[in-house]
C-alpha cells in the first residue's frame, strides 16, 4: 500500500504543477496590477499589494484611458453579434429538423462546409465589400461577418431534432402559428443549448483580435482586446502597472463567468470539437 | 416530415398544408441561408477569383494574371519561411499539448473529489483573452526581467531572451500555444475517457496491468484513438491559425523568425495591400485547413468527445 500511495503521491504533484503553470500567468498579472512602479520587477514576491498602488492602478487604468469605453465597445459588439445568431439560427435549425422542403439538402451542406471555413479565409472579399458601401470602423463593420453562425445552425438542429414531434403536432392542432410555435414552445426547450452557444459565441468574440484588428482603426470604437494594444503602444514603460490592471479588467470579466458557470462553460467551448 | 402525422387530413389539405409548411420552411431558413451564403461561400469564391488577379487594395483596376500569385509564392522565400514556421510551430505545441494532456487525463480519470478543481484550473487558459496574456507572457519569459529571469540569475545561468532570438521566439510563442490549448485537450480526453472508463476498468484487472505506463500504452491509448485522432487534428488546426500572439508580441521578427502563414497573410492582404498575392496565399491557407477538417471528418467520432 505504501507504493500506491507514494504513486497517489506523485500523481497530485504531477497535477499541481501543471496547475501552478497554468494559474500562474494570471497570479502574475494581478500582482503586477497591484504594485508600485519600482517594485514590479525583481522583489515581485516579497511585496504584498499595497493598497495606494491598486488604487492608482486602477484609477489610471479605468479614468486616465478609455478603457470603460472599450469594454462598451466589447459588450456591445460581443451582444450585438450573439443577438443576431440567435435570431437567424433557430428558425433555421427549427426549419431544417422538422420540415421537409426542397432546398433542405442544399442549405444543410451549405451549413456544413461553412463549419469548415475559418473566418479569416473570408476576411478580404468582406473588407472590401464593407469599404464599398462606407462600414469600415463601425460597430457594424465588425458584427457582420458573424451575423449568423453555420455551427449554430447544425448544433440547433442536433437538440430540435430530438423534439418530440407529437407535442409540436399537438399545439399546431390547438390552433398555435409555428412562429408562435418557435417563440413559446421550441425557444424555451433549447436554453441549455443556447446558453451552451451563448457561452463559446461571447468567448470567441470578446478574446477575437483578427477582425477588429482589420475593421477598426479609430480608438473609440476599439474593443478590448484591440485597446489593450493601443494602450500599451500610447503609454511608455513606466505605465506598466496601469497597463497589467487593464489587463485583469479585461480578462476578468470572462474568468468570473467561468467560475459562475464552469460545466456550461467548458461544453460551451469543447462544443467546437464538434465542429 | 411532420407532414407524415397530419395524414389524418383530407389530402387537398394535406397538400396545401404541405405547401404552406414549404414555404414557411424556406422563410424561416432565408436569413440564415442569405447570410451563409454572403458572408462565407461567396467570399470563398472571391478569394479564390482575386488569387489569379493582381488586385492592389484601394487600386480600380484588376488584371488577371492566371496562376502569377502561386508561381511568385512558390519562389518567393518568405512563403516558405512563414510555412515552415507555422510547421515548426506546429510540430511543438501538437505533440506536447495533446500527449501531455492524454497524460493529464489519465491521471485525472479516477479521482472524484479534486477532478472539478484541476478542470478548471486546466481550462482557465482556453477562455482568457490571449491578447492580454500575450503581454503577460511576454514578462513572464523576458530575459533581464520577470520571474524566469529571477530563477535564471538565481541558478547562476545566462539569461534567456526569448522574444529577441529567433529560434526562441518561436519556442516563446509555441509554449504560450501549449498553455492555451492544453486545457481544451485534456477536456476532450476526459470525456473520451469517462466513455470507456468501465470498460478499462474490466480489462485492466483481467490482464493485471499495473504500470502507469503499460495502461497508457496498451489500454487506454488503443481505447482512446479515435478521441485521439480528434484532438490532434483539432490542435493541428487551432495551431495553423495562430495569430494573437504572432501580431502582439514579435510581428514575425526578429527578422522573420516567427512569421507565420496566418499572420503573413494579414500583414500582405492588409498592410501590404497585396490583396491578389494575399488570396493566393488565403487559398493555400484554406486548402491547409480544409485538408485538416477532412481527416477530422473521417476519422472522427462524434460521440467519442461529446
Amino acid at each position: 500500500m505504501a507504493r500506491f500511495s507514494l504513486r497517489q503521491i506523485l500523481a497530485h504533484a504531477v497535477l499541481l504543477g501543471g496547475a501552478v503553470l497554468m494559474i500562474y500567468p494570471f497570479f502574475w498579472m494581478w500582482r503586477a496590477s497591484t504594485q508600485a512602479p519600482g517594485q514590479i520587477f525583481g522583489s515581485l514576491h516579497d511585496v504584498p499589494p499595497i493598497l495606494a498602488s491598486i488604487a492608482d492602478n486602477y484609477a489610471r487604468a479605468l479614468f486616465d484611458s478609455p478603457l470603460p469605453r472599450f469594454m462598451l465597445n466589447g459588450v456591445i459588439m460581443t451582444g450585438g453579434i450573439l443577438l443576431f445568431q440567435i435570431l437567424t439560427t433557430v428558425t433555421c435549425a427549427y426549419a431544417l429538423a422538422k420540415f421537409d422542403f426542397r432546398g433542405r439538402r442544399l442549405i444543410f451542406a451549405i451549413v456544413l462546409i461553412s463549419l469548415s471555413v475559418p473566418a479569416q479565409a473570408t476576411a478580404l472579399p468582406i473588407f472590401i465589400v464593407l469599404a464599398k458601401f462606407g462600414l469600415l470602423d463601425t460597430y457594424t463593420g465588425v458584427m457582420i461577418p458573424y451575423l449568423t453562425s453555420g455551427f449554430a445552425i447544425f448544433l440547433f438542429h442536433q437538440f430540435i431534432r430530438s423534439f418530440p414531434d407529437e407535442i409540436l403536432l399537438a399545439a399546431r392542432l390547438d390552433g398555435m402559428s409555428e412562429v408562435e410555435i418557435v417563440i413559446r414552445i421550441i425557444l424555451p426547450a433549447m436554453t441549455p443549448a443556447i446558453a451552451a452557444f451563448s457561452i463559446f459565441s461571447i468567448t470567441f468574440h470578446w478574446n477575437d483580435l483578427y477582425w477588429p484588428m482589420i475593421v477598426i482603426r479609430s480608438i473609440d470604437l476599439a474593443p478590448p482586446t484591440l485597446g489593450l494594444l493601443f494602450f500599451r503602444g500610447q503609454e511608455g514603460g513606466d505605465s506598466f502597472g496601469p497597463l497589467m490592471a487593464c489587463a485583469t479588467l479585461i480578462t476578468a470579466p470572462l474568468i468570473l463567468l467561468f467560475l459562475a458557470a464552469q460545466r456550461r462553460f467548458v461544453q460551451g467551448v469543447t462544443m467546437t470539437g464538434v465542429k | 416530415m411532420n407532414t407524415r402525422s397530419d395524414a389524418k387530413l383530407n389530402a387537398g389539405a394535406m397538400r396545401t398544408a404541405e405547401w404552406s409548411q414549404a414555404s414557411l420552411a424556406r422563410a424561416f431558413s432565408a436569413p440564415a441561408f442569405i447570410l451563409l451564403i454572403a458572408t462565407v461561400v461567396a467570399p470563398v469564391f472571391i478569394v479564390l477569383l482575386i488569387s489569379l488577379t493582381d488586385y492592389r487594395l484601394g487600386r480600380i483596376t484588376l488584371n488577371f494574371v492566371g496562376l502569377g500569385n502561386y508561381t511568385r509564392m512558390l519562389a518567393d522565400p518568405f512563403f516558405w519561411s512563414a510555412l515552415r514556421n507555422s510547421a515548426i510551430y506546429t510540430a511543438i505545441v501538437v505533440p506536447v499539448s495533446v500527449f501531455g494532456a492524454l497524460c493529464l487525463a489519465v491521471l485525472l480519470d479516477g479521482r472524484r473529489r479534486s477532478r472539478r478543481f484541476y478542470e478548471i484550473v486546466y481550462f482557465l487558459p482556453v477562455t482568457s483573452t490571449l491578447t492580454a496574456m500575450s503581454i503577460v507572457w511576454s514578462y513572464l519569459l523576458n530575459g533581464h526581467i520577470g520571474p524566469l529571469a529571477n530563477l535564471f540569475t538565481a541558478l547562476g545561468l545566462p539569461p534567456l531572451d526569448f522574444f529577441a532570438d529567433g529560434t526562441l521566439a518561436l519556442i516563446g510563442l509555441a509554449i504560450i500555444g501549449i498553455w492555451h490549448l492544453i486545457g481544451f485537450n485534456l477536456i476532450l480526453f476526459l470525456a473520451g475517457l469517462t466513455v470507456i472508463s468501465g470498460e478499462l476498468k474490466e480489462a485492466s484487472a483481467l490482464d493485471g496491468m499495473d504500470g502507469f505506463w503499460d495502461r497508457l500504452r496498451y489500454l487506454t491509448w488503443p481505447l482512446l484513438a479515435p478521441t485521439t485522432i480528434v484532438v490532434f487534428v483539432l490542435s493541428c488546426i487551432q495551431a495553423f491559425q495562430v495569430f494573437d500572439t504572432v501580431a502582439v508580441l514579435t510581428n514575425g521578427g526578429p527578422y522573420g523568425a516567427t512569421e507565420m502563414l496566418l499572420h503573413k497573410i494579414n500583414t500582405d492582404t492588409f498592410t501590404g495591400l497585396k490583396a491578389g498575392y494575399g488570396s493566393a496565399l488565403t487559398v493555400v491557407y484554406l486548402v491547409l485547413i480544409g485538408a485538416f477538417s477532412l481527416v477530422q471528418v473521417a476519422f472522427g467520432n462524434r460521440k467519442a468527445h461529446f
